[in-house]
């Protein structure tokens, strides 16, 4: 560039020189008119060396950019894959809108991929072929029978088969750069309608002009002065592309030198159908939010939810019809004006003779077909890709994911979010409706997590979820009030010759004075004292007084150092407050927190990445997952039982009969000062679920955690397939009869006895009053058979 | 070769696949076991035992990734069941990745009251420690393996 600069000044100067010159002298003598000419000559030279430097330039600039990787492309993210086996819950209907959800086509007998047919109570299904994390899949078809909302039978071709894994849907994707978003297609998979219709309307003699072409120039010229405005580009696909590729939307005649000048030197250096190939993925084709889409695989992909080759005549002719202006002929806002311009191609395709009279009817007579999908796809969980992208640097390597074209198969259930989008806008309208509150003030935030695996199914951060602003379940702070009491609770009943269950707590006014912190003095929430409680009492009542002792003769330093065996990382304060939940945590930290109690005492990492595949399809390494027993399992145990005990008798009791028959739940309500935040963290069924519901502003919401975040938690974990097995209770543990007044043993003569489970050795061997002192130490064996029945059934429901 | 016993049939049939790899490292005592296991089905499901078969012939021909791959396919459809723990354990022990192995062996405990079952994770989880060079802890785990298999 500076070289041909030079040049152009260079040669300016001279021509000033020889201006002067020839004011200077009046009439030239031959041998002056040499000089002249030689001076010409001279000036021409140095202007055709500018313009060949000028001309070298563009070329390095065109072939820079055109060779190895073109475009940035965005690492795509998916939804899990659906697995189907005999035996899944799963009914038709919800199968059906899954295919649909894929883009799959209703059609009356599938052979083509990507299409089903319905006939009975069974489906028949081809499978698109698709390349997964563990190998490539080809093209599978296959039927399907349901029976009584399950998978009755899964075959191909007749014959049994175990497994089919349907394709996983995509839905965001995650770039550094630029917000160009694109899939790329190759030109051979392209279908040879869509380059059919696109030559005819853009560019029909592009196989034969050189980059540009005169003809084309000269028509559109006619056409524009006969309309009196610019009607006809008359730009070659070639400069389309060079336009696009390398320069400006300005409208200046330089410009429009520099486009055709690069686009010849492209014809020269690339054949047509690199060009083409290149232009098919260039191409703009419309705006989501702050994605613009670009090229036909992802615009086939956005306005019909369906990959370009499955792609019908007429959805060939709306897409190439957007060339000349995705939001004029916006088929979603401008379906009128969009029909029409999608049957102006349809009838020059015929003039041309690509399609005959007939097929240009029935495509024109064809509705404009685009599906809301592609869109509500294109913008889905804002809140889980936040999470996705938090994630990904935490388990890969920076420089792996600065790579182009990641896929990025997540956890995400689209069922599980969907009912938890549901729960949450339809549960915040009828509190605020119930309760009298100012219409749309609540907030929430939801994570639902498989308790096993550590993978985040759904996640809610605001109550309108796909409005992409502030995600609370990754970054609102807030005070967890009651939800740390299990926390304390862990840390004593670790110590099993101090505490067990019915270790007797005095529920009575304390005060704490601690250097450094305000004098606390913790109250109930029913200003009430409740005197002398049991252990698990105090926890399943969520007493304030009791837990503050218990917690205060814990200490402090043994709670937090519990909270980190938990994977709460965040710098905390030792203030006596916090074993009352003053402490700010986001619902992703709660629910790390509550993941270790749902799985057993096994810490394990929250996943939202099930795996990463490069462009070549290559697994990115990732840093190795784990699981870590923090809790042994006996006070694991001991815990979960309180914590069920929190939903038979406790402040979540209100859950039964929200729920299926027989589900084991265990979970602990939340409430912080004048009733701001309510929370609820509950698991069973295999599902751990975290919710918050709150304000923005903090101011309060009149809602405790069993009357706010818990309907919204027993209405996404009613319509959850929830799992039957739950943990055993480990061979260490026994269960012995207490009576619940004194915590001390009981047997058949205590009236209100309850069966409790004790760390081997550690139950009580003091007799309550009411127990028949003659009956040997083995007590609540022979005499408990009432209350053994009793807890088996707790514990095999 | 074989695991003979009074097992339910539907843990037999998984620990049958769960020890193609080695049956003798499970032990196999004739007497039924001290209670059935009412919170671990092995399977029922044929598509979780192919799955285990399939990792197990991944895991033999030194294919490891896709073994963890096949069982963790398995645990998603069965997150529960006590032998896909122990399988996973057994595979990252193949791994050399000892710790993992131990606490994944752990996991296969809390999810199950079988004995036997109990006794291969403890002698899993004491071959780790081995690999691992804690030999203190390593005897600790044997010997806890042991009183298991002859009470």
């Amino acid at each position: 560039m500076s070289k041909a600069k030079k040049h152009t000044v260079s040669s300016k100067g001279k021509s000033k020189t020889a201006a002067r010159r020839r004011r200077g002298r009046k009439r030239a003598s031959p041998r002056r008119r040499t000089r002249i000419a030689y001076t010409f000559s001279r000036l021409a030279f140095a202007v055709a060396v500018a313009a060949l430097a000028y001309i070298v330039y563009l070329d390095i600039t065109i072939r820079n950019r055109f060779e190895g990787q073109r475009w940035p492309i965005p690492a795509h993210v998916y939804t899990r894959p659906l697995e189907l086996y005999q035996d899944l819950r799963l009914d038709r209907e919800r199968f059906i809108e899954e295919l649909q959800e894929l883009g799959y086509r209703r059609v009356q007998d599938a052979r083509r991929q990507g299409s089903y047919t319905v006939a009975g109570d069974g489906l028949t299904v081809v499978a698109r072929p698709y390349v997964f994390w563990d190998g490539p899949r080809p093209e599978l078809p296959f039927e399907i029978q349901f029976r009584n909302g399950q998978v009755a039978r899964l075959t191909r071709d007749g014959a049994p088969i175990d497994l089919v894994r349907l394709e996983p849907r995509l839905f965001g994707s995650v770039s550094s750069m630029d917000h160009e978003d694109r899939t790329l297609v190759r030109l051979d998979s392209v279908p040879q309608a869509l380059i059919d219709a696109l030559l005819t309307v853009e560019d029909r003699d592009f196989y034969a002009h050189i980059g540009v072409d005169p003809r084309g120039l000269a028509r559109a010229l006619w056409v524009n002065l006969g309309a009196g405005r610019v009607v006809q580009g008359g730009s070659t696909l070639t400069q389309q592309l060079v336009k696009n590729f390398y320069l400006t939307a300005e409208r200046t005649l330089t410009r429009k030198l520099n486009e055709m000048v690069m686009a010849v030197l492209l014809e020269i250096h690339y054949d047509k159908d690199e060009i083409l190939e290149a232009y098919l993925n260039e191409v703009y084709l419309g705006q989501v939010g702050g994605r613009a889409i670009h090229g036909f695989g992802l615009g086939s992909l956005f306005y019909f939810g369906r990959p370009l080759e499955e792609l019908k005549l007429s959805e060939i002719a709306l897409l190439v019809s957007l060339v000349r202006g995705p939001s004029l002929y916006n088929p979603h806002r401008h379906s009128g004006r969009s029909r029409e311009r999608r049957n102006l191609v349809l009838d020059k395709m015929r003039e041309l003779e690509f399609i005959d009279d007939q097929t240009a009817k029935r495509s024109k007579s064809e509705p404009l077909g685009v599906s809301s999908e592609g869109i509500q796809s294109a913008l889905a969980y804002p809140a889980y890709l936040g999470f996705v992208r938090k994630q990904l640097r935490r388990d890969y390597r920076e420089q792996d994911l600065r790579s182009d074209g990641l896929r990025i198969f997540t956890t995400l259930d689209p069922d599980v979010q969907q009912v938890t989008e549901n729960a949450v806008r339809q549960r915040l309208a009828a509190l605020e409706r119930a309760r009298k509150l100012p219409a749309r003030t609540l907030e929430a935030a939801v994570v639902v997590v498989r308790s096993d695996s550590g993978e985040v199914a759904a996640m809610v951060g605001a109550r309108k979820p796909r409005f992409a602003g502030f995600n609370r379940a990754l970054d609102a702070q807030r005070p967890v009030g009651s939800l740390i009491k299990p926390v304390v609770y862990l840390a004593a009943l670790r110590q099993p010759r101090r505490y067990t269950l019915a270790t007797v707590l005095e529920d009575a006014p304390l005060r704490v004075e601690q250097a450094g912190s305000p004098v606390w003095t913790p109250r109930n929430y029913d200003q009430r004292f409740h005197g002398r409680v049991l252990l698990v009492q105090s926890l399943a009542q969520s007493y304030n007084a009791s837990t503050a002792r218990l917690g205060m003769e814990v200490g402090v330093d043994n709670i937090i150092a519990e909270l980190r065996e938990l994977g709460i990382s965040r710098p905390l304060q030792r203030f006596p407050s916090l074993l009352l939940g003053a402490v700010e945590l986001t619902p992703v930290e709660v629910a790390q927190m509550y993941l270790t109690f749902a799985s057993g005492g096994f810490r394990t990492p929250l996943r939202s990445i099930r795996s990463v595949l490069s462009q070549d399809q290559r697994p990115l390494a990732r840093y190795p997952l784990s699981v870590e027993q923090v809790v042994p399992p006996g006070p694991m145990a001991l815990l979960d039982y309180a914590l069920q005990e929190v939903v038979r008798s406790g402040t979540a009791r209100g859950l039964r009969g929200k729920l299926p028959r027989g589900t084991r739940v265990s979970g602990k309500t939340g409430t912080t000062d004048d009733y701001r935040d309510s929370w609820f963290a509950g698991y069973g069924g295999g599902y751990l679920t975290v919710v918050w519901v709150g304000r923005d502003d903090n101011e309060p919401v009149g809602l405790s955690g069993a009357s706010g975040a818990m309907l919204v938690w027993a209405d996404i974990m009613r319509r959850l397939d929830l799992y039957g097995d739950e943990f055993p209770l480990p061979a260490d543990v026994e269960l012995v009869a207490v009576d619940p007044a004194s915590g001390r043993r009981a047997d058949a003569n205590c009236d209100n006895a309850i069966e409790l489970p004790f760390i081997a050795g550690s139950a009580p061997t003091q007799r309550a009053s009411c127990a028949s002192p003659d009956v040997g130490d083995n007590s609540g064996g022979d005499s408990g058979g009432k209350l053994r029945s009793w807890f088996k059934r707790l514990f095999q429901r | 070769m074989g695991c003979p016993g009074a097992l339910g049939g539907r843990l037999i049939t998984g620990l049958l696949i769960a020890s193609l790899a080695g049956c003798a490292s499970i032990g196999a005592p004739t007497r039924p076991p001290p209670e059935p296991v009412p919170a671990a089905p092995a399977s029922s499901k044929p598509v979780v035992l192919n799955l285990m078969r399939d990792a197990t012939h991944s895991a033999g021909t030194g294919q490891y990734a896709q073994a963890v791959l096949a069982l963790e396919r398995a645990l998603r459809i069965e997150p529960r069941n006590p032998l896909l723990w122990h399988d996973l354990a057994k595979v990252r022990m193949q791994q050399q990745r000892y710790h993992q192995a131990a606490q994944l062996a752990a996991k296969s405990n809390a999810l199950s009251r079988d004995r036997r079952l109990h006794a291969a994770n403890w002698r899993l989880i004491a071959a780790a420690h081995d690999g691992a060079g804690e030999p203190a802890r390593a005897r600790t785990a044997r010997e806890k393996a042991n009183r298991l298999q002859t009470r």
